[in-house]
C-alpha cells in the first residue's frame, strides 16, 4: 500500500507524548479520538499502535498456520506426505485440514483475550456485557 | 363520551386525512388524543433484514436513526395538527404487526375512540396490501372512525 | 473449471439435465418427508412466536443477546448446502484441494474478527448497501452496493437448489412434474416450498431462530458422522481423528497433493474464500444483533467454534463416504474404464454413506433432512438479503422516496418471488457442483464488498471517487471469469467454448472463476487507493465517522458512529 503523504492532514495529532510517565489510562483519557486519524499503516493514538500490534501478530501467525502447510507440500512434497505415526494421516493432510481450522480457533481466542486485556490496560469498559 | 382517542398512523396520506376528523372530536370532547406509529416488523424484515428486527425488539431503536426518524415524523405531524387546536396530544411508538399493536394500545391504555386512515383498497389490490383498518376494525370492541382517502366511489 | 471436476462434468454433459445420483435410493419415504416438515414446522414457529411477542416499550433496553447465542446464529449461518453437502463432496472428489474449502470457509472468520466485527459494530448501518452508501456519500455506490448484493444472494442460492434437488430425490423421490427430470422436478419444488415459506414468515434470522437452527443442524449432521462411522468400524469417539486411519485404504487421489489442481488453484480459492467471508452482506449484519463490540468479538470467537464443530467433521464423512462408495458402487476416481463418481453423487456423499451403511431409512432420512432443512433456511435467508436491497436501497432510497412501509413490503415480496424464478431457473442445469457454485459468490463478495468494507473502516481517506471506481473494478473482474467458464455451461456462447468448455484456457487457469478474487482484491485496492489519492478527501464528518468506529471509548446504549459525529441530527446526505 502507498504512503498517504501527499495528502495533507489538516488534523494534529494529539495523541499525548507522556514521556512514560502518564498512565495508558490517563493517555486514554487525554486523547481526541475523533480528531486524531484512521490509517491502518499509520496508527496515531497509543490505543491504536498497541490494537494494531495485537493485530498484525495475530495476522502474522494466521498467514503462517494457512498458508505455510500447503506452500511446504509444494516445495517438499516427499516430506510433506509422509505418514504420521499413531493417527494415520498424511502430515500435509493432516496439518491443513485440522491445522488450519483449529489454529485459527486458538488465534481467534488469543484475540479476544487480548483485546480485553487492552480495554482492562485502558480502563475501559463495556457495561452490560452480554453472557 | 371520548376520553382518550387513539390516532394509528404510519405518516401516509391516508393516515393524514385522519387526523382532522379525529383532532375535531377531540376538542369537541375534551380528550387527549394519542398519536401511535407502529414499526411494521415484517416490512422492517423485508426491507432491512431480520437481525435489524433483532435489535428493535431488544429495544435499540436509538440505534436506528432512520426509523425513529420516521415515526416521530408520522405521530409530529399528529402532534402539530392537535397543538394548533389546543388539544393535549401524547405520542408513541411501538414495534409489531400493525393491527395487533394497535390491539393492545387500545387494550392496555383506555382508549375510547379509535380514529383512522384507510386507502380504501378493493379487489386485488386489497388481498395483495391487505387492510389494518379493516383487522382494527374487527378486532377491537371499541368504536372505530375509518377515513377513506377518497372522498367519492372509486 | 480444472481436469478433475471437467472429466466428471464431461462425463455428464449429455445427462446434465437429468443429473441423478447413482447408488441413491430415489423413491417416496414417508418419516424422512414428515422430519423435514417438522424441522421447517419449528423454524415456522418459533418465527411466529419471535413475530408477535410484545415488545415492551420501545426506550427501554429488553432482553440482550449474548455470546454463545449469537455464536450459534453465526454457526447457523454457515450451515448451508454447501458447508453441509458440498464439502464433503469436494473433499471425496477433489481430494487435497478440497480442503482449501475447509480452510477458505472457516479461518475467514478470524480475518473477520481482527479487522472487521467490532469496527462495523460500531458503524451501526443496516445493511452492506447502507453502509457504502453512507460510507461514501454516495447513492451510485449505495446502487452498485444493492446490485452486488442481489447478486450474490442469487448466485449463492443456485447452488442451495442444487443441494435441495439432489438430496429431495432421496425423500421425495421422483415427482415427474411436467416432463422434467426427477431432479429438476425436485428444484422446483423445494424453491416453491422456500418461497412459500417466505410469505408466511421470514423471520428465520432471528438470532432465537438460528440458534435453534444451528443445533438441529448440527446434531443431524454429527449424529450421521458418528453413527456411519461406528457401524462400519471405522470409529469410536473421535471420528474427526479416527479417520486418518482409512487413508491406506483410499485411493491415493484423496489426499495426494495437487494430484488434478495446482497450487496456485488452492491458494486463490482458500483466499478467495477468506475475503468472501468478509465480504459478505448477510454475514456482518449478525454483529447488529449484540449490544456492544465486546459481545460482537466473542460472539465471532464461539461462532467460529461451532463452524469448526462442522469443518472438522467434513473431511471425516467424507473419508467414510468414499470407502463406502468404493466398495459398494465402483471406482471413486477416474481409472482406465470408468469415469468415477459423478460429481451429482458426490454432493450427495453424506446421505449416500448413510445409505450405503444399512442404516435405517428413518435415520438416513434423519440426515438427509438436515441438508434440506440447511438449504431452505440459507436460501430464505439470501432472498431476504437480496429483497431488502431491492426494496429498502433501490426502491426507497433512489426511486421513492417517500415509499411507505406496506408499499416497500410489496417490492420486497416481489422481489423475493423474483429471486425464487431465476434461481430456479439456473438451477435446473446447473454449471458446478454446490461448492463451486458458492464460491463464485464468494469471490464476488471479495471482489466488489470486502475491499470498500475494509478500506472504508481501516483508511479514513478512503472517498467516494475511489469506492466507486473500485466497485466497478471488482464487479468487472468477477465477471470476465464468469462468461469465460460458466456462462458456456448455460449454453451460451458454447460454439465459442473449446472441449474443456471455457472461452480461454490461460484466464481460466489464472483467473478462475472459483477464485478470482485473488486476482480482484489486489487490483480493487490499488485502485481504490490510487483514485482515492488523486481526488479532494472525504469531508469532515465522515473521516469522523471512521474514527468513531476505532475508537476504544464505549458507545453510549444506543449510538452509532453517526449520531455520536452529528449529534443525534440524523442521517449524513448523500452527496451523488
Amino acid at each position: 500500500m502507498t504512503d498517504n503523504d501527499t495528502h495533507d492532514s489538516t488534523d494534529e495529532p494529539t495523541a499525548a507524548a507522556d514521556g512514560g510517565v502518564a498512565s495508558a489510562g490517563q493517555a486514554h483519557a487525554e486523547t481526541d479520538y475523533l480528531g486524531s486519524e484512521v490509517n491502518l499503516l499509520k496508527p496515531s493514538t497509543p490505543f491504536m499502535r498497541d490494537h494494531l500490534r495485537i493485530i498484525w501478530t495475530g495476522f502474522a501467525v494466521w498467514a503462517v498456520v494457512v498458508f505455510a502447510p500447503v506452500t511446504a507440500t509444494v516445495l517438499a512434497p516427499g516430506a510433506m506426505t509422509t505418514t504420521m505415526p499413531v493417527i494415520g494421516f498424511p502430515l500435509h493432510y493432516f496439518l491443513v485440514a485440522i491445522g488450519a481450522p483449529g489454529g485459527a480457533l486458538i488465534l481467534a481466542f488469543w484475540y479476544a483475550r487480548k483485546r480485553d486485556e487492552l480495554d482492562e490496560k485502558y480502563g475501559i469498559e463495556h457495561g452490560g456485557d452480554g453472557a | 363520551m371520548y376520553d382518550n382517542i387513539l390516532i394509528p398512523t404510519d405518516g401516509s396520506e391516508a393516515a393524514q386525512n385522519a387526523v382532522e376528523h379525529a383532532v375535531d372530536l377531540a376538542e369537541q370532547y375534551g380528550a387527549t388524543i394519542h398519536a401511535l406509529y407502529v414499526v411494521d416488523v415484517d416490512a422492517t424484515n423485508l426491507t432491512l433484514g431480520t437481525e435489524q428486527v433483532d435489535r428493535i425488539r431488544q429495544g435499540r431503536i436509538g440505534e436506528m436513526p432512520e426509523v425513529q426518524a420516521e415515526a416521530d415524523e408520522a405521530t409530529g405531524l399528529v402532534a402539530d395538527a392537535a397543538a394548533t387546536r389546543g388539544v393535549s396530544v401524547e405520542e408513541h411508538v411501538t414495534a409489531g404487526s400493525p393491527s395487533r399493536a394497535i390491539r393492545n394500545f387500545v387494550a392496555d391504555n383506555d382508549i375510547d375512540l379509535v380514529v383512522m386512515g384507510s386507502h380504501g383498497r378493493s379487489g386485488l389490490s386489497r388481498v395483495v396490501l391487505g387492510s389494518v383498518a379493516e383487522k382494527v376494525l374487527r378486532r377491537t370492541r371499541v368504536p372505530v372512525l375509518v377515513v377513506d382517502l377518497n372522498d367519492e366511489d372509486e | 473449471m480444472t481436469a478433475g471436476i471437467d472429466v466428471a462434468a464431461a462425463a455428464l454433459a449429455p445427462a446434465q439435465a437429468g443429473i441423478l445420483p447413482e447408488g441413491l435410493n430415489v423413491s417416496f419415504k414417508l418419516l424422512p418427508a414428515i422430519l423435514v416438515s417438522g424441522m421447517l414446522a419449528i423454524f415456522l414457529a418459533i418465527g411466529y412466536v419471535f413475530k408477535v411477542a410484545d415488545t415492551e416499550g420501545m426506550w427501554v433496553a429488553g432482553r440482550s443477546i449474548g455470546n454463545v447465542e449469537n455464536g450459534m446464529a453465526i454457526g447457523a449461518n454457515w450451515m448451508s448446502a454447501a458447508s453441509y453437502l458440498g464439502m464433503a463432496a469436494l473433499i471425496a472428489t477433489s481430494g487435497f484441494y478440497g480442503l482449501s474449502f475447509v480452510v477458505g470457509w472457516s479461518t475467514g472468520y478470524f480475518i473477520l474478527l481482527i479487522f472487521m466485527a467490532a469496527q462495523m459494530r460500531r458503524f451501526g448501518k443496516y445493511t452492506a448497501p447502507d453502509f457504502v452508501g453512507d460510507r461514501f456519500n454516495s447513492d451510485t455506490a449505495r446502487a452498485i452496493g444493492a446490485v452486488t448484493t442481489f447478486l450474490i444472494g442469487f448466485v449463492y442460492a443456485i447452488g442451495q437448489a442444487r443441494g435441495m434437488g439432489l438430496v429431495g430425490l432421496y425423500i421425495f423421490g421422483d415427482l415427474g412434474l411436467l416432463g422434467l427430470s426427477g431432479y429438476q422436478s425436485m428444484v422446483v419444488a423445494m424453491m416453491a416450498i422456500t418461497v412459500g415459506y417466505l410469505t408466511l414468515s421470514g423471520m428465520l434470522g432471528a438470532t432465537k431462530n438460528m440458534a435453534v437452527q444451528y443445533v438441529i443442524l448440527i446434531v443431524a449432521f454429527l449424529a450421521g458422522l458418528y453413527v456411519v462411522g461406528f457401524t462400519n468400524g471405522y470409529s469410536t469417539v473421535l471420528p474427526h481423528i479416527e479417520y486418518g486411519a482409512l487413508f491406506s485404504e483410499l485411493g491415493r487421489e484423496f489426499s495426494e497433493p495437487f494430484v488434478n489442481q495446482g497450487y496456485y488453484l488452492w491458494i486463490a480459492t482458500a483466499f478467495s474464500l477468506v475475503v468472501g467471508t468478509c465480504g459478505l452482506p448477510h454475514v456482518l449484519v449478525r454483529f447488529y444483533t449484540v449490544e456492544n463490540e465486546r459481545t460482537a468479538r466473542w460472539s465471532t470467537v464461539w461462532g467460529l467454534g461451532f463452524i469448526c464443530l462442522l469443518y472438522l467433521s467434513a473431511p471425516a464423512f467424507a473419508a467414510f463416504g468414499t470407502d463406502l462408495y468404493a466398495n459398494q458402487i465402483g471406482p471413486v476416481y477416474q481409472t482406465a474404464e470408468s469415469a468415477g463418481m459423478t460429481t451429482a453423487a458426490g454432493d450427495v456423499i453424506v446421505v449416500l454413506a448413510a445409505q450405503l451403511s444399512n442404516l435405517p431409512t428413518w435415520f438416513v432420512g434423519f440426515v438427509a433432512a438436515g441438508g434440506i432443512a440447511a438449504a431452505i433456511a440459507t436460501t430464505a435467508g439470501l432472498f431476504i438479503t437480496g429483497s431488502s436491497a431491492i426494496s429498502h436501497d433501490i426502491y426507497k432510497n433512489l426511486i421513492n422516496e417517500d415509499a411507505t412501509q406496506r408499499q416497500q413490503v410489496f417490492v420486497g415480496r416481489l422481489s423475493i418471488v423474483a429471486l425464487g424464478v431465476i434461481t430456479t431457473l439456473a438451477a435446473l442445469d446447473p454449471a458446478a457442483p454446490i461448492a463451486a457454485l458458492v464460491s463464485y459468490a464468494f469471490s464476488l463478495a471479495g471482489a466488489v464488498l470486502f475491499p470498500m468494507f475494509f478500506l472504508g473502516l481501516w483508511w479514513e481517506n478512503t472517498n467516494r471517487q475511489g469506492a466507486l471506481a473500485g466497485m466497478t473494478t471488482g464487479l468487472v473482474i468477477w465477471t470476465i471469469p464468469m462468461i469465460n467458464e460458466v456462462v458456456p455451461a448455460y449454453g451460451i456462447l458454447a460454439e465459442a467454448a473449446g472441449s474443456d468448455e471455457v472461452l480461454s484456457a490461460t484466464l481460466a487457469q489464472w483467473v478462475p472463476a472459483i477464485g478470482s478474487a485473488l486476482i480482484a482484491v489486489p487490483l480493487v485496492f490499488v485502485v481504490t487507493i490510487a483514485v482515492s489519492l488523486a481526488t479532494p478527501e472525504p469531508p469532515k464528518e465522515t473521516k469522523q465517522m471512521v474514527r468513531q468506529c476505532h475508537s476504544p471509548e464505549p458507545m453510549g446504549q444506543q449510538q452509532t458512529a453517526e449520531d455520536a459525529v452529528t449529534g443525534d441530527d440524523g442521517p449524513a446526505p448523500a452527496d451523488d
